[in-house]
């Protein structure tokens, strides 16, 4: 019976230095975003869309709150089952808010260049870091992202090509979520490893000797091949990019079936491949599509933050409820609502559906 | 009181995901009425 009356005073410390690690932490950088939003909306609009007013760029009216509520819910629920909020706030943008035009991409591709930087700090603080681990795949990002907006602005540019593609990327995301749900009490062995991993600090090494890399975490390591990273890197970032995700819902599988990382190790390389993707496939769109002769493809800037100030909350709220969400339940929910609407977006291709998607 | 509420909460979480899903079906709902 000592321990509920023990826990009492610890549980009430670890909501206090939850509160605080939400204002000092998170606040600041929700609230920053929602007022680069309005700054953004004023400056390339010179008024805030909204409900009454549809924004320009993205030609859909939609109320901010219900921008904001797309990050909040696609943040949280796609981070709760480790998967970013990109690949279900692209579709949600497409198929109910209607946002069908080319710039549905660079403006999902600012909600996840922003998303990730709570976790980013997050995996810091922990020691889930290690620069030179991420490098290489990072690079290969950078590249991928470089080439992805001219896919996006030629192959991929009428919207029936462009949702096939979108659908066959919820394809692989449904699938693997579907996976990941049926194989995670295997996964769950090393459970009190991983927990360990996220309570105390930690720290991951690499040794580059040549052109493979020696990644360690305690007991373990992995020899991996440098050029490798980088093609998985670019090959992933490209596709990404000219959908407008952060690439997540590839690499991780990649990293996870193919190497054999566990996910406490691979975020040191996911979480920055993420952001740094995300950047240069921004900056295609806005200034290199142009230096080569085609016409960039603008993002609604203000929907991108809104989307991305509810995104770093929802995440952030994933992130400490984590370990008490059923989550085997929530995977296969989501991989198959995922899933079946890729196939609706492949099926209407080739078979018009009658409905509208 | 407090701990009556912190109770709740703890009951709550591990559904969260589902409510939260809930929500965003009914809002999309409430969109596709009044906005298409």
């Amino acid at each position: 019976m000592s321990a509920p009356s023990g826990a009492l005073p610890a549980s009430a410390a670890a909501r206090s230095s939850l509160a605080r690690e939400f204002w000092l932490q998170q606040a600041p950088l929700i609230a920053g975003a929602l007022l680069l939003g309005v700054v953004a909306a004023y400056w390339q609009h010179g008024f805030l869309p909204g409900a009454e007013r549809a924004f320009p760029v993205a030609e859909v009216r939609v109320p901010v709150w219900h921008v904001i509520w797309m990050g909040v819910w696609t943040g949280y629920t796609m981070a709760v089952v480790g998967e970013a909020a990109g690949i279900f706030a692209l579709p949600y943008s497409m198929s109910i808010l209607q946002f069908v035009n080319p710039s549905v991409t660079p403006s999902t591709q600012l909600l996840t260049f922003l998303n990730p930087f709570g976790a980013l700090l997050g995996f810091r603080r922990s020691g889930q870091w290690n620069l030179k681990f991420a490098a290489a795949v990072c690079i290969g990002g950078a590249v991928g992202g470089l080439i992805g907006p001219f896919l996006r602005s030629g192959l991929l540019a009428a919207a029936d090509v462009f949702h096939v593609a979108v659908g066959i990327a919820l394809a692989i995301a449904g699938v693997h979520l579907c996976y990941a749900a049926f194989h995670a009490p295997a996964r769950r062995v090393p459970g009190a490893d991983a927990r360990d991993a996220y309570r105390e600090k930690v720290s991951i090494q690499a040794r580059v000797s040549g052109l493979r890399i020696l990644v360690s975490f305690r007991e373990q390591s992995w020899d991996l091949n440098m050029l490798a990273l980088f093609g998985v890197g670019a090959g992933v970032g490209m596709f990404a990019s000219a959908l407008g995700v952060g690439g997540g819902f590839l690499l991780v599988p990649i990293f996870a079936s193919l190497y054999g990382l566990p996910m406490y190790v691979l975020v040191a390389a996911t979480i920055p491949y993420v952001i740094v993707l995300s950047a240069v496939g921004l900056l295609t769109y806005n200034l290199v599509l142009p230096a080569f002769g085609s016409a960039p493809i603008a993002p609604e800037w203000s929907w991108g933050f809104f989307a991305a100030a509810g995104g770093i909350f929802g995440s952030w709220a994933a992130s400490k409820t984590q370990m008490f969400v059923p989550e085997h339940f929530l995977k296969l929910m989501l991989g198959g609502v995922t899933g079946i609407v890729g196939t609706l977006y492949i099926i209407n291709f080739f078979y018009p559906l009658p409905f509208k998607l | 009181m407090k701990d009556r509420a912190i109770n709740f909460w703890w009951k709550v979480i591990p559904y969260m995901p589902f409510i939260v899903l809930f929500a965003a079906v009914l809002v999309a709902v409430y969109h596709v009425r009044f906005y298409w």
